[in-house]
């Protein structure tokens, strides 16, 4: 019984296993997470993942056809979405364009049955949190898009709905505006202690922006983690491709007695015997290893055996910050070095061969 | 730059950024100009000097005094607002489901507006004579539906008259609806509801409002053709309900007073000229007001 | 609650839509009928009363007397008013706003106000009870729909055209019949259908303007409707119910074709 409460007391959504389908089309399958309260979580995911899908099924414009949503502890299922106590910030803002910028905010306040007075009272203070106090009796065509981003925020945050939803809430921005406002969005929701479910497809802004990522492919969830956690410990392909950069080399694993080693033509990775990624494989298992740029140090000469690998540099590019090497190996597959080390690099050209090396301990095994 | 003797009689006229060239406007436009000016304008200058003969406002006087030239124009505002509420008050429905019903009852709505509309008046109007008459399909259904036991007058009425303009007004009224329904977006209903509001409360407080415009347009078109309707109540109505339309042509063809005639005619034009002038008025009001796409 | 607000929307709607095809379509079987007086539902099939109409001497003659009318008025407002629409679409000049006010303003001006007004001047001319007459007349009526229908086909043609071809070293004459006529003709036909229909249906000016020698087809249903309400008023209405259904087709097909 504690734990049951203990357990609403935290968790602000739950979805147990949805599902929507689209006549035979699974725009979700069998989705299921859980929602802390004051979390930022982003679903992530290519276009026609379900992300969007899930975000519409969690507001209440979508009715799954199979699965549960649970939000504070209450079932969702039947209830239209403006019994739902959600916030909703939209893609292209949908601020009501013969309303002001404070009619706008206030506007849920309004169909809450909240006086006028202490409408414009409430709708002011959010105006003053998201640094837009003086534009109150403004229309939404006279602000600029990071200005209309904000008051957007501030509609859906004006309530104090159980969960705030973001639609791809850069995709209206341009570049610039994004990082800046990817912080300032966080800190507001952090600033009210908002419980927040984002969309996006931009990796980078996931990263930003969350406390978690929930990434989605074909529907289902692939994996759920910090992004601490998806990156250094990607459960699939998939998921290690799409956050940050990643090659994926695919080899035969081998035991021995100092350990386990997954390699291929020309290259090999050796885990210690202690090491639970090695300890899950069994020989002749084919494995991809995870090698993520960054980790890779490249040799003019003399490189070691153990951990290690051989390739041609076909593109040298210098990117200021870094050198990234695209470099060919013995089986044709090309793979990424990125390094600051200038003075080992600076000597390398096109066409040279060079040796690779990295720590076991960088290393990422993804089930074949 | 190639100088063409074409220029030479031309008004100095700034050439705009458009596509090709084409001989100087002036020759182009004086045609359509001259035309109209002759045949158009000129009859309707005739009209406002016939009304008033050497100058004297008698006819005007006569209309304004007479009781039965007041209640005929009296007639025709009532006649024609009532006509205009209910006319807009069905097609914004029907507008709705065009701007926002899916592209096949698009298709389909649009093929039940057009036939009508290119149906010329007068058959339509035969055609509701057939309907409304005591052995036509109107009543022979009331009755085999035992609302009625003996057939109803429908036809020689004000109601006939009434619901033959409305059906030839509905189209007129449905388009410019539709034009303004069709650039609100949706998704501002969507944005209404996670706010917590109640369709209708959405509908009150955000989707009708932007619809306003396309009302306003709508009302005052619908207004200003049902001003001059003659075909129409001539055929379905009594003349007792006579309107304006068919009281001038009765001063000219029967009483053949062409003075009056034409100052009722004149009055007509004065009408219809206020009613266009509101029309663009609270077009440039509304406008100005941001009613635009919702959003961005 | 949803739901129910959903379907009864659509009742309504449909419950329009049928209103507004109704009244349009009876006409159609209605013209079958063997009785003497219009029914509906029609009573068995014949196609006699459309023999009668079509072999009416004076039918006829109003037929000939529509068609020498609304084609000289299409012709005649098509030339005019394609010019004027060019002319307000490619330049500008002082004055602009009121010519174009000028030239539309056929459409919102109250046809009898119009027709009185032609019948005063035209007796003075000589104009009444002639073709011509009736044929200037339908023009005013045309020529806004001409204008407005250039005008949109003109919006859309792509406004570097013209330049290239003069670039290439074209005449402007040369530019103009090779270049511009063939991109706005689909405007200037579907204008030109627009002002044949106008006239071919016009009845108010027509019952002014003409005799019982120049009387038009709309002329003859307007007496046979106010005075005997026989299947062959039924027969010709049908008749031209089908031409207009053409019309609309053709002129639709024309806007929406790409030369």
């Amino acid at each position: 019984m504690n734990a049951v409460l203990q357990n609403d007391a935290v968790t602000a959504m739950k979805l147990e296993g949805v599902s929507k389908l689209y006549g035979s089309v699974k725009a979700l399958d069998n989705v299921s997470f859980e929602l802390r309260k004051g979390e930022f979580l982003t679903m992530l995911g290519p276009s026609g993942s379900g992300k969007t899908t899930s975000l519409r099924a969690i507001a209440g414009f979508i009715q799954p056809t199979a699965g549960r949503l649970l939000i504070e502890g209450r079932d969702m299922t039947g209830v239209p979405p403006q019994k739902r106590n959600i916030g909703m910030m939209f893609q292209d803002y949908a601020l009501f364009p013969h309303m002001t910028v404070l009619e706008n905010i206030g506007y849920p306040l309004e169909t809450r049955g909240i006086k006028r007075g202490e409408r414009e009272k409430r709708s002011m203070e959010m105006l003053e949190i998201v640094g837009l106090a003086h534009c109150a009796t403004r229309y939404p065509k006279e602000m600029s898009g990071g200005q209309q981003q904000r008051v957007a925020l501030a509609r859906a945050l004006v309530f104090k709905p159980d969960i705030v939803l973001l639609d791809e809430p850069m995709a209206a921005l341009d570049k610039k505006l994004r990082g800046q406002m990817q912080i300032e969005i966080m800190h507001i929701t952090r600033q009210v202690g908002a419980t927040v479910v984002s969309v996006t497809h931009d990796q980078e802004e996931a990263l930003v922006m969350s406390d978690r990522i929930a990434i989605f492919k074909d529907g289902r969830l692939e994996q759920i983690g910090s992004p601490h956690e998806l990156y250094q410990q990607p459960r699939s392909e998939f998921v290690a491709d799409f956050i940050g950069e990643a090659n994926l080399l695919h080899g035969k694993a081998r035991v021995t007695p100092d350990g386990v080693v997954v390699e291929g033509d020309g290259w090999n990775v050796s885990l210690p015997k202690d090491d639970p990624q090695g300890q899950a494989l069994t020989a002749t298992d084919k494995a991809c290893v995870v090698l993520r740029p960054e980790r890779i140090r490249a040799f003019a000469a003399g490189a070691p055996t153990g951990n290690a690998g051989e390739g041609v540099i076909e593109d040298k590019i210098y990117l200021g910050v870094e050198y990234r090497l695209v470099v060919r190996m013995n089986d044709g597959n090309k793979i990424n070095v990125r390094s600051r080390d200038v003075a080992a690099i600076a000597g390398m050209k096109a066409g040279d061969s060079i040796g690779m090396a990295w720590a076991s301990d960088d290393i990422v095994i993804i089930g074949a | 730059m190639n100088v063409s003797a074409q220029d030479g009689g031309a008004p100095a006229s700034a050439r705009a950024p458009w596509p090709f060239r084409v001989p100087s406007a002036f020759w182009l436009i004086a045609p359509a100009v001259l035309f109209l000016v002759l045949f158009f304008v000129f009859p309707l200058l005739k009209l406002v000097a016939i009304s008033l003969p050497d100058g004297s406002v008698e006819y005007y006087e006569q209309i304004f005094t007479t009781p039965v030239f007041l209640r005929v124009i009296g007639e025709t505002f009532r006649v024609s607002l009532i006509v205009t509420v209910v006319t807009v008050a069905v097609a914004y429905p029907y507008a709705y489901a065009m701007a926002h019903g899916g592209r096949a009852a698009l298709l389909i709505l649009t093929v039940a507006l057009l036939i009508p509309f290119w149906v010329s008046l007068l058959l339509r109007s035969f055609s509701w004579i057939v309907l409304l008459q005591n052995s036509g399909l109107i009543n022979d259904f009331l009755i085999a539906t035992g609302l009625i036991e003996k057939p109803v007058r429908l036809i020689r009425t004000p109601f006939g008259v009434m619901i033959g303009m409305v059906h030839i007004l509905l189209p007129y009224a449905v388009l410019p609806l539709y034009t303004v329904m069709k650039k609100i977006d949706l998704r501002l209903m969507e944005a209404s509801s996670i706010c917590g509001a109640s369709w209708f409360k959405g509908f009150m407080r955000i989707y009708f409002p932007l619809s306003m415009p396309g009302v306003a347009a709508s009302a005052i078109l619908a207004f200003t053709l049902a001003l001059g309707f003659y075909i129409t109540p001539a055929l379905l109505g009594s003349p007792r309900d006579m309107m304006i339309a068919q009281m001038i042509a009765g001063q000219f063809n029967e009483q053949l007073n062409f003075g009056l005639g034409a100052a009722l005619a004149v009055v007509l034009m004065v009408l219809t000229a206020i009613a266009v002038g509101l029309f663009g008025a609270a077009r440039a009001v509304l406008q100005s007001r941001g009613r635009s796409k919702g959003g961005v | 609650m949803d739901r129910l607000r959903r379907m009864l929307f659509w009742v309504i709607v449909g419950v329009t839509a049928l209103f507004l095809l109704l009244p349009t379509l009876i006409i159609v079987p209605m013209s079958f009928t063997t009785t003497t007086t219009l029914e509906f539902p029609p009573v068995g099939f014949t196609l006699d009363w459309y023999g009668k109409v079509i072999g009416a001497a004076d039918w006829q003659s109003a037929l000939i007397n529509s068609l020498v009318v609304a084609v000289a008025a299409a012709a005649l407002a098509t030339v005019v008013g394609t010019a004027a629409a060019l002319a307000l679409h490619a330049h500008r000049f002082p004055g602009k706003t009121v010519v174009m006010g000028l030239l539309l303003s056929p459409m919102v001006t109250p046809v009898i106000v119009l027709a009185v007004g032609m019948y005063m001047v035209f007796s003075g001319w000589g104009l009444v009870a002639t073709r011509l007459g009736l044929v200037l007349a339908h023009t005013v009526l045309a020529i806004p729909f001409v204008v407005v229908s250039v005008l949109a086909s003109a919006g859309m043609v792509n406004p570097s055209l013209a330049p290239a071809s003069l670039g290439l070293g074209a005449s402007r004459w040369f530019t103009f019949r090779r270049v511009t006529l063939p991109l706005i003709m689909p405007g200037v036909l579907s204008g030109a259908v627009f002002a044949f229909i106008t006239s071919w249906d016009e009845v108010v000016i027509a019952l002014f303007l003409a005799d019982a020698q120049t009387r038009t087809v709309p002329i003859m249903i307007w007496n046979q409707v106010r005075t005997n309400l026989d299947p062959a008023t039924a027969a010709v209405a049908a008749i031209l119910i089908l031409l207009s259904a053409l019309g609309v087709l053709l002129s639709y097909k024309f806007r929406d074709a790409r030369p």
